[in-house]
């Protein structure tokens, strides 16, 4: 592991705890994980994950942006850093890989472009590679910030 | 847990000038207000590019409020 690597982490583990504590939120850290994007994820559990995570993850969203623009604001090296409480973010990727794996069969057999609701550029990307090399469809995104959405269409 | 120390946790960690952050709560019986008053360089430090991180801290400070079965206020005073 590098110096880099465990600064970041060292950093993370502190922040979020102290995040969690004051919020009164019962969660502790299962993993702190570097992928191959350099992609640094922390995961957490406990009994005050539903809480944490809220209504459509909106609570889990708001804790990542504020872990990752204080991230930002120290300076630490590791800039891309994802939150994920009981595997919420996995659970729901698995979900939307599914989804839009029988939109694109729709869109293949009716021949009709199908849009899908707004989503953040990693929910994207995850769309857009699900389906990518399928035969009879590709896929676009369209619109601006948070009202960028993917759209699934008919092969040309 | 304190509502109070939360918000103050949030912005020292966002502003370059943490000694100018100052949380007041007035506290009410069902609802408290968060009063946040930072340097006048860092207000947008903690509002954010239209209003993103203040959102992000009224959501986190929400939540955490329910444990108290409480409704908080975020009021940042500009």
């Amino acid at each position: 592991m590098s110096n880099e690597q465990r600064d970041t982490e060292e950093w993370l583990e502190d922040f979020v705890l102290t995040l969690c504590k004051l919020g009164g939120f019962e969660l502790e850290i299962e993993e702190i994980a570097l992928d191959d994007d350099d992609v640094m994820t922390v995961c957490l559990t406990g009994p005050d994950s539903a809480r944490a995570i809220g209504r459509d993850g909106q609570v889990l969203e708001a804790l990542q942006y504020v872990i990752t623009t204080a991230a930002i604001h120290a300076r630490m090296p590791h800039r891309r850093i994802v939150l994920d409480i009981d595997r919420y973010r996995e659970r729901r990727e698995q979900k939307l890989r599914d989804e839009v794996l029988s939109l694109a069969e729709e869109v293949r057999s009716t021949g009709k472009p199908v849009s899908l609701a707004p989503m953040s550029p990693r929910e994207r990307r995850v769309v857009h590679l699900t389906l990518a090399g399928l035969p009879g469809i590709s896929t676009e995104s369209q619109g601006q910030g948070e009202d960028r959405a993917v759209r699934i269409l008919p092969a040309q | 847990m304190q509502l109070k120390e939360l918000v103050e946790f949030m912005a020292r960690a966002l502003v370059d000038d943490s000694e100018h952050v100052e949380v007041r709560e007035i506290e009410g019986e069902q609802s408290s207000v968060i009063e946040l008053r930072v340097a006048r360089e860092d207000l947008g430090k903690v509002i954010g590019k239209q209003g993103r991180t203040a959102r992000a801290m009224r959501t986190i400070l929400s939540a955490a409020s329910t444990k108290l079965r409480k409704r908080a206020v975020l009021d940042i005073i500009e």
